[in-house]
């Protein structure tokens, strides 16, 4: 039931932060004044 | 490596392990959660400045306002998390304190003068530059870069709009609000094309050596 639940939430979560670093990769930039290094995958080509 | 990496990492390894993903994969999930705790951070410093300050509604739009354009248009960057979220704090918690201390007293004509030099200057700003891309993301790709500029044109061209609502209505009602309101969606985008240009690096280069930067 525990480990369940736990595959839930994580499968959300990595929807969420998948959604997020797309969206986040389409634009200029990350919120505020810091911007680290994009994963390879989501770089512009 | 700073402590919101590290914990953007630790989030994505446990996520990863958890769902037997890839190290791909996992890369993008660590640059989500980076993006996502980098934003509450901002936030939350944000807000507790302001609720001391007793700026939090000013201090919350100018910087809404310059972040939001910030996606679109790009600009100057600090050398890590933590003092991206201060610089942030001490610029947007001082253009907050002079806009509902000083700016808001000015006559009236003289408010309405200066916003329309401000969306002007903006407005030239993000034809001229926009997108400025970073070391980190050099925004090279002609498509991305013309598609980024229309979109920093337009978002400043709806909030030029909303101005105009917003100082018609104030002229209509005289709440002093919306005139406050409008004064800092334009104090927020003046300032994110500021950090666009050569006066904005040599600014955030300055705070950020001063809180220990290396750049």
């Amino acid at each position: 039931m525990k480990r369940n639940l736990v595959m839930k939430v994580m499968t959300l979560a990595l929807g969420m932060l998948t959604f997020l670093a797309t969206t986040t990769a389409a634009s200029a930039c990350i919120w505020g004044l810091y911007q680290p290094e994009e994963p390879k995958s989501l770089r512009e080509k | 490596m700073g402590n919101v990496e590290k914990l953007s990492n630790f989030i994505a390894s446990k996520i990863s392990a958890n769902l037997s993903i890839d190290s791909e994969r996992e890369e993008v999930l660590a640059y989500g959660a980076f993006a996502l705790i980098q934003t509450i951070l901002s936030i939350i410093i944000i807000v507790i400045f302001g609720v001391i300050f007793d700026v939090l509604i000013e201090v919350l739009v100018i910087s809404f306002s310059a972040a939001i354009l910030r996606k679109f248009s790009g600009g100057v960057h600090a050398t890590s998390p933590i003092r991206c979220a201060l610089i942030g704090m001490f610029i947007f918690g001082v253009l907050a304190f002079l806009v509902k201390h000083f700016i808001i007293n000015l006559d009236f004509i003289y408010l309405i003068v200066i916003m329309m030099i401000a969306f002007a200057f903006v407005l030239y700003i993000m034809f001229k530059y926009s997108p400025v891309g970073s070391v980190n993301k050099p925004l090279k790709n002609e498509k991305t870069r013309k598609n980024l500029k229309i979109k920093s044109i337009k978002f400043v061209l709806y909030l030029l709009i909303l101005n105009i609502i917003l100082i018609t209505t104030y002229f209509k009602t005289k709440n002093s609000f919306l005139l406050t309101i409008s004064l800092c969606i334009s104090t927020g985008v003046v300032w994110q094309s500021i950090t666009m240009v050569s006066l904005g690096h040599l600014i955030i280069n300055i705070l950020d050596k001063l809180l220990g930067g290396t750049n």
